[in-house]
């Protein structure tokens, strides 16, 4: 009687543990069906990716006042680079001004090709670490070597063929 | 049947309804919010990456802006898109022409924008924004009378699901986004964030704004009458400046840190803009202005015709007069 009594009490038990169970893994299922769905995380990354690629749409101007590209653009930017690859304060200026909140790494991108052989070499301007999250956009610019500063490290290259075509790139994440 | 299995069964069939019920809810929240945003961004596409486009039946074109009586009525469908010549390029006119056809007629505009279907209706608000706009705190652009340049739609809803998409974006003329301001005649006005006096000979303008300097440029007409001595100064302060004169140069533009120390100048030339934002960040920045601090400015003006084009709310960047296509819908 007694041990019927306490078989009786597993089971409730065990029926109860069960339910409890199971609203527990349904419920977490669904709560986590915002992060689950494909599109969901893709709403956030195009917007920011859309802005990247309006940033550096907006930043490039070829046009030239007095001979010489503007400072706040990709190609016055590109072309006054030494060998300490530090972009100009006006142009941060400009493209932090643009991508705030966000926060950004800044990469260029250029061709060499020696004894037949091309490489794709790369600096970092701007040296932000990323997050997983983060989104890109790149923009293609081409400058005559003419109008690189004079300390510039693709002027006197050889193996960079002119005018030298650079690929910058820029990245984005939320704080 | 054993109480156990009874008690069990229902604790089971209860959580069972209770999810059943839960679970349209929960994925009818998140379709109708990736939809909204769908739908946004599909609209800011359509405004900022098309030219537009407009038909009556027989004729077409790009130029939907050009027929203001037409564009509610039904025999005339357009899209009104704002591109001038390339993407995020926007034209002022074409700006101008959705702002008021949104006013005119609002359904025909939501439904060229693919905002009516027969089965779903949403609504929607367009706007051209400052850089320093952000959705608890709007910032509209304005013109160079002071209205607002574009705010279409119907007003934003401060509760609920509402999709935002923004687009960087910059407008074909910076001119009629700032403000022109007569700096050179003689006479008292006030203007901007600025007070003109007339002292002596001299114009002496007292001004104040906010580092760093949106848009500022310098326009010189001419030399005003015949006298030799021409100059146009400008000096710069963290505090209220006191009554001591600004310096000048003679037939010189000169910017001033105080009322004496040169940073930058050039020679007056007749017909000529001085395009000075740069200028006054650069110095601004390099003398240890923070951003979002006060510059009080004195300018000192003789015998010279010139105008001061400013402005707060549109940034001029590499070249371009720079603002956000805010887009809601919901």
């Amino acid at each position: 009687m007694c041990g019927d009594i306490m078989k009786a009490q597993a089971f409730t038990l065990e029926g109860v543990m069960a339910s409890l169970l199971l609203l527990v893994v349904v419920y977490t299922f669904f709560q986590s069906s915002l992060v689950i769905s494909p599109m969901w995380s893709e709403l956030s990354d195009a917007q920011l990716r859309l802005l990247a690629q309006d940033a550096l749409k907006i930043l490039d101007n070829p046009d030239k006042v007095d001979g010489e590209y503007v400072n706040t653009t990709l190609q016055g930017m590109v072309s006054q680079l030494d060998s300490s690859f530090e972009p100009n304060p006006e142009f941060l200026y400009a493209l932090e001004r643009i991508t705030f909140p966000a926060n950004y790494r800044l990469e260029l991108y250029w061709v060499e090709i020696e004894d037949n052989k091309t490489t794709i070499n790369k600096t970092v301007l701007v040296n932000n670490n990323p997050t997983p999250e983060a989104v890109g956009g790149s923009r293609f610019v081409v400058i005559e070597k003419d109008d690189l500063n004079d300390n510039s490290p693709f002027r006197n290259n050889p193996a960079i063929p002119d005018p030298v075509v650079f690929e910058v790139r820029l990245i984005l994440w939320r704080p | 049947m054993s109480l156990d299995m009874l008690m069990g069964l229902s604790i089971f069939l209860v959580t069972f309804i209770f999810i059943a019920q839960f679970l349209p809810t929960v994925f009818a929240d998140v379709r109708n919010e990736i939809s909204l945003a769908h739908e946004a961004y599909k609209v800011t596409v359509l405004l900022a990456e098309t030219e537009g486009v407009w038909s009556n039946g027989t004729n077409n074109g790009t130029n939907w802006e050009d027929y203001p009586s037409l564009w509610c009525d039904d025999n005339f469908t357009f899209l009104p898109g704002l591109m001038n010549d390339t993407p995020d390029f926007l034209s002022y006119e074409k700006i101008l022409a959705l702002n008021n056809a949104t006013e005119k007629c609002y359904d025909k505009i939501k439904e060229m924008l693919g905002l009516k279907t027969p089965d779903r209706e949403y609504n929607f608000n367009v706007s051209l924004e400052s850089l320093d706009s952000r959705p608890y705190n709007r910032i509209l652009v304005k013109d160079k009378d002071g209205n607002v340049v574009l705010s279409a739609g119907e007003p934003i809803p401060s509760s609920g699901y509402v999709a935002r998409y923004e687009r960087y974006v910059w407008v074909d003329s910076i001119y009629e986004l700032a403000g022109t301001y007569d700096i050179g005649s003689p006479g008292s006005a006030n203007f901007f964030v600025c007070q003109k006096q007339f002292n002596g000979s001299e114009n002496e303008i007292m001004c104040n704004l906010t580092h760093p300097v949106k848009f500022f440029e310098i326009n010189i007409i001419d030399k005003n009458g015949s006298a030799e001595a021409w100059w146009l100064s400008i000096c710069l302060y963290s505090e209220p400046p006191g009554p001591s004169a600004c310096s000048k140069e003679n037939s010189n533009l000169t910017i001033y840190i105080g009322n004496n120390e040169i940073k930058w100048s050039e020679p007056l030339q007749p017909n000529t803009k001085y395009p000075l934002t740069d200028v006054l960040r650069s110095i601004l920045s390099s003398e240890g202005w923070e951003y979002g601090q006060t510059v009080y400015l004195k300018f000192r003006v003789k015998n010279t015709d010139a105008f001061l084009t400013a402005s707060s709310t549109v940034d001029y960047l590499a070249g371009k007069a720079i603002a956000k296509l805010v887009v809601y819908v919901w």
